[in-house]
């Protein structure tokens, strides 16, 4: 694993982390920590931990496999409310924290880079190699105390019977076990106003790196965080453009992208292998693949974010290609392909979201309706009424499309299915692995649809038009992304920040950097989260 | 002097070498009265053996009531195991049943709560759940205080019920409210949870100065944790809080006495989902038999599982199947799934049952909850739910009988369950206000 170029920054950012620096700003955290009046304790996900540590540290490992999935609410993984401890979770993370401390103190190179010192004093030298690493670890300056304790720990351990190493060992695993790694803690002061408090500089570092990186900020951040500048909108748009540019941007990707279209489910999902003999883990990859590729083209040429709707490259491998139905000779890796000349619109028709919205042997039409309202409208269908669930029987010689009218004759199911029906059906075409068809079972599809303001499409690509130029779309996409930025769901008081936000996307032309930025300048972002009416 | 090894570099599979080390826990013995008749002690373990879907009813309910009930189909499996096993029909869970959609996570979250789960994606309440009372109670006695078991982590995307969290559909154990205790799906991991870390080559000066070791980081991030948290106003403790409870289980842990019993072997990985329910199986048995902990839940499935049974010769997923609409052919098929469920939970009792312990045998001091979130998947019914209780012979309990009620409240059986495992209690959940009348 290549070892981050910035963990080899100069020792000058390190002594100011250490007793805080710069006109007399002395570790402000501890400054408001006395009246603090809300904290929240954000613990990292998987994700965030496997990635924090090799930010950190410079390992290879990745203990978070071991550890229990994290729940998931509006869609994400990383809501604060839903990241809870467990003893279960404190005893993996006890052994992962000690496997890291044995894994970074045993290799040379890495320890003097993680725990520098020039000292022959073992005490000095402990003691340098924690203000270095503290800060990192704990993501803000450290006090004179914090450190004094934990060098009282390496000096306890000694005399317990360690050695060296393993005293330093057992003081770096307790950094990795310490609320303030395991956690990102921000304070609120407790000022008796309705204003929105600004996070510090230090927590707007890290909900910036989290965000974008889902790991720990870099140098960088930190530097800008030390100089107290980093709260400033144009440093931040400079920031998320310098970020969003880093191969840790693969993060948004992974865990953004993965689960706001649903990227990661491909790798759960069945498929009957008697009606889809093509379908085996190559093809699951290569679907994976494409989709990723695809949103991370988006950010890297800073595309029309509708594209998501309307874009006509992708990029694909042979087995895709095939799928996609277009013959060629045989290759290696990976080639452009046009789709302007398919009957496939951006990310909306790619084969592997419609595998995930699909069952094991056909295509699932109500799923794709509710994909479309709720992931891409952000109007999510109240739930049906209660004893109905399921769908009924196909008739023989029936179509889908005529079920779901049939189902539609009850005035119970009609008010949903009215819109969400049409939705669905528009992606017939597209069978249980996302291949077109022009027929199912012998009878010509028709995917033709009106949504409820009236206006009609003959197919998915249509559909994807209209869905472009519906302002709901873009609304909905500054949602989903404010709503993983914060890690939890938008209320009431974000309204007119949310409205902001996309009032300033759209100025800027729709950009898709454009829309992180926004959302990292957005005033949610920077701030709080307002504290509950008593 | 050897340093502190901590749990990996521990590449042997053999957690306990040498000869095999007869079962002597004396607090066992006490339990052990010949009259068994008035026994009520936290020695007793439960276990929460939970599936998914529900099961189709009339396959299920004997005919007959009292004792030597008859085999049906889907409790066929049942049949060498039936005087340790009470059938337990017409009980609701009516603090699960809602007016619209979200049935499976409703009931899941409901499933040893017996409590409303409020329907919200992240600021998750439902209640403490009755697994979790007893691992409260139980923990000083036990090196681990519970131990949350399952197959399937979970999918990685989208909305799991209608607005209710994926926490609700995930797990059946909540320590409290807010907090589900999330389950562990490796077989490994649940081994090092209970075995981890003992290193039988260790000599006893060597396990002290782990012992000191491990106390000593804990104390300085239980330390770090307390000062964060005394650093706070009003403010939502929640999850320092959380932190805190599970250091401090930790804490306990180091100063407890591993279990110790017989050998063990650490499992592989599983190599499929047949071989994967058979691992966690084995853990059960022998975090039982060593004693390890009273507290276990185990989930075959999450909430609403659409798992293909293909290996049982079924086409479809099971909970596009629990959809039946009355076809024959998916009534079919969820009976052969259900049977082969059942089938699951008469192995595990089946096993406890052959493991001797003083003039008894594990079964004896284990009760064992099996039910599902539902009873008729088809119309999301919380009425009549399939529920088995085996075990626990030393309380002196009758066992082995059709107990028929007519719509009680499962959490009356749930006070009745905690009253077996020795709680003074008479009440539990939202509607349980006595113990179940006819049991």
């Amino acid at each position: 694993m290549r070892v981050s170029s910035t963990m080899m920054r100069s020792a000058v950012l390190v002594t100011c982390l250490v007793a805080g620096c710069q006109d007399g700003v002395t570790a402000p955290e501890h400054a408001e920590m006395n009246v603090a009046a809300d904290v929240v304790a954000h613990r990292l996900n998987r994700a965030e931990y496997d990635n924090t540590v090799r930010d950190l540290l410079g390992t290879a490992l990745r203990p978070a496999v071991d550890f229990p999935a994290d729940e998931r609410g509006h869609g994400f993984d990383n809501m604060v409310e839903l990241l809870s401890m467990s003893p279960e979770r404190a005893a993996l993370y006890e052994r992962a924290a000690s496997e890291l401390a044995r894994d970074v103190v045993s290799d040379p190179k890495r320890r003097s880079t993680v725990l520098p010192c020039d000292s022959d004093d073992e005490e000095s030298c402990a003691r340098q190699g924690l203000e270095h690493f503290l800060p990192r670890a704990w993501r803000r300056p450290v006090t004179q105390q914090e450190v004094d304790s934990m060098v009282d720990l390496y000096g306890h351990l000694r005399t317990g019977g360690d050695d060296s190493d393993e005293a330093m060992q057992g003081v770096v695993g307790a950094a990795l076990l310490s609320p303030h790694f395991l956690f990102r803690i921000e304070h609120a002061p407790a000022e008796d106003t309705d204003q929105p408090q600004p996070l510090s500089d230090w927590e707007l570092a890290s909900r910036l790196s989290y965000f974008l990186w889902s790991s720990m900020p870099d140098d960088e951040l930190f530097a800008l965080a030390d100089g107290g500048t980093l709260d400033d909108p144009d440093v931040l748009r400079e920031q998320v453009d310098r970020m969003l540019e880093d191969e840790k941007a693969q993060a948004l990707v992974d865990d953004f992208a993965g689960q706001w279209w649903h990227i990661r489910g491909l790798q759960d999902v069945f498929k009957d292998v008697t009606k889809y003999p093509r379908f085996d883990d190559d093809l699951r990859d290569s679907m994976r693949i494409e989709m990723e590729s695809f949103f991370s083209d988006l950010i890297a040429q800073d595309a029309d974010l509708r594209d998501l709707l309307l874009g006509s490259r992708t990029t694909v491998d042979r087995p895709m290609l095939e799928l996609y139905g277009v013959a060629s000779s045989h290759f290696g890796g990976t080639r452009e392909l046009d789709l302007s000349s398919l009957p496939r619109t951006g990310m909306l028709t790619m084969p592997g979201l419609m595998t995930v919205l699909s069952r094991p042997f056909r295509t699932a039409p109500v799923k794709r309706g509710q994909f479309v309202m709720s992931q891409l409208l952000c109007a999510p269908l109240p739930p049906p009424p209660d004893g109905v669930e399921g769908l009924t029987d196909i008739e023989p010689g029936e179509t889908f499309r005529e079920m779901l009218e049939r189902h539609r004759q009850d005035p119970s199911c009609a008010g949903c299915h009215a819109t969400l029906d049409p939705l669905g059906l528009a992606f017939e075409h597209y069978n249980g692995i996302g291949a077109w068809r022009a027929t199912d079972d012998g009878v010509e599809i028709d995917a033709s649809g009106t949504l409820p303001d009236g206006r009609s499409f003959s197919d998915a690509v249509e559909l994807g038009n209209l869905l472009s130029e519906d302002p709901r779309f873009v609304e909905c996409v500054v949602r989903q992304t404010m709503t993983y930025a914060l890690g939890r769901g938008l209320q009431d008081e974000d309204e007119a920040h949310v409205r902001s936000a996309i009032d300033q996307l759209v100025a800027a032309g729709y950009r898709t950097r454009a829309l992180f930025s926004v959302v990292a300048t957005s005033v949610p972002f920077r701030h709080h989260q307002p504290l509950e009416a008593p | 002097m050897t340093g502190w090894t901590g749990w990996t570099g521990w590449t042997r599979r053999r957690f306990l070498g040498g000869s095999a080390v007869a079962i002597g826990l004396p607090l066992l013995d006490s339990l052990r009265s010949p009259a068994r008749a008035d026994v009520r002690s936290t020695s007793m373990a439960f276990v929460a053996f939970y599936v998914p879907n529900g099961m189709h009813m009339p396959a299920w309910t004997p005919m007959t009531d009292g004792p030597g009930w008859e085999l049906t189909p889907l409790l066929a499996s049942l049949s060498d195991v039936r005087d340790q096993v009470d059938v337990i029909t017409g009980l609701r869970n009516a603090p699960a049943d809602l007016e619209t959609a979200g049935h499976h996570a409703a009931g899941t979250a409901g499933f040893l709560t017996a409590r409303r789960a409020r329907r919200t994606e992240t600021d998750v309440e439902v209640g403490a759940s009755l697994d979790q009372l007893h691992a409260q109670a139980t923990r000083h006695d036990t090196f681990v205080d519970a131990l949350a078991l399952g197959i399937d982590a979970g999918d990685r995307f989208g909305e799991c019920d209608n607005g209710f969290s994926c926490a609700y559909s995930r797990n059946i154990s909540w320590s409290d409210p807010h907090t589900p205790r999330s389950k562990l799906v490796d077989p490994r991991v649940a081994f090092d949870m209970l075995f981890g870390g003992f290193d039988p080559a260790a000599t006893a000066a060597e396990r002290d100065e782990r012992r000191s070791r491990r106390r000593s980081i804990l104390d300085t991030v239980a330390d770090q944790a307390a000062s964060l948290r005394g650093d706070l106003g009003s403010g939502d403790r929640h999850q320092l809080d959380g932190y805190l409870d599970a250091v401090r289980e930790l804490e306990r842990r180091v100063e407890a006495d591993p279990p110790s019993c017989g050998d063990a072997l650490r499992p592989e990985a599983p190599m499929d989902f047949v071989d994967h329910v058979e691992l966690m199986t084995e853990i059960m048995v022998l975090a039982l038999r060593c004693d390890a902990t009273r507290a276990i839940t185990f989930m075959l499935g999450n909430s609403a599982s659409n798992r293909d049974y293909g290996f049982l010769g079924v086409t479809g997923g099971h909970h596009d199947l629990s959809h039946h609409a009355g076809n024959p052919d998916a009534i079919a098929a969820l009976q052969t799934i259900g049977a082969w469920e059942v089938e699951r939970f008469a192995s595990l009792v089946r096993r406890l049952s052959e493991i001797e312990e003083g003039d008894g045998t594990v079964l004896d001091r284990t009760l064992l909850l099996f039910s599902s979130e539902l009873s008729d998947g088809n119309g999301h019914s919380h009425d009549d739910l399939p529920v088995l209780l085996a075990g626990g012979a030393a309380t002196g309990r009758e066992i082995g009988r059709h107990v028929r009620t007519a719509g009680a409240p499962i959490s009356e059986l749930f006070v009745s369950t905690l009253q077996w495992l020795g709680h003074d209690v008479t009440e539990f959940g939202a509607d349980g206000r006595q113990p179940l009348p006819r049991l």
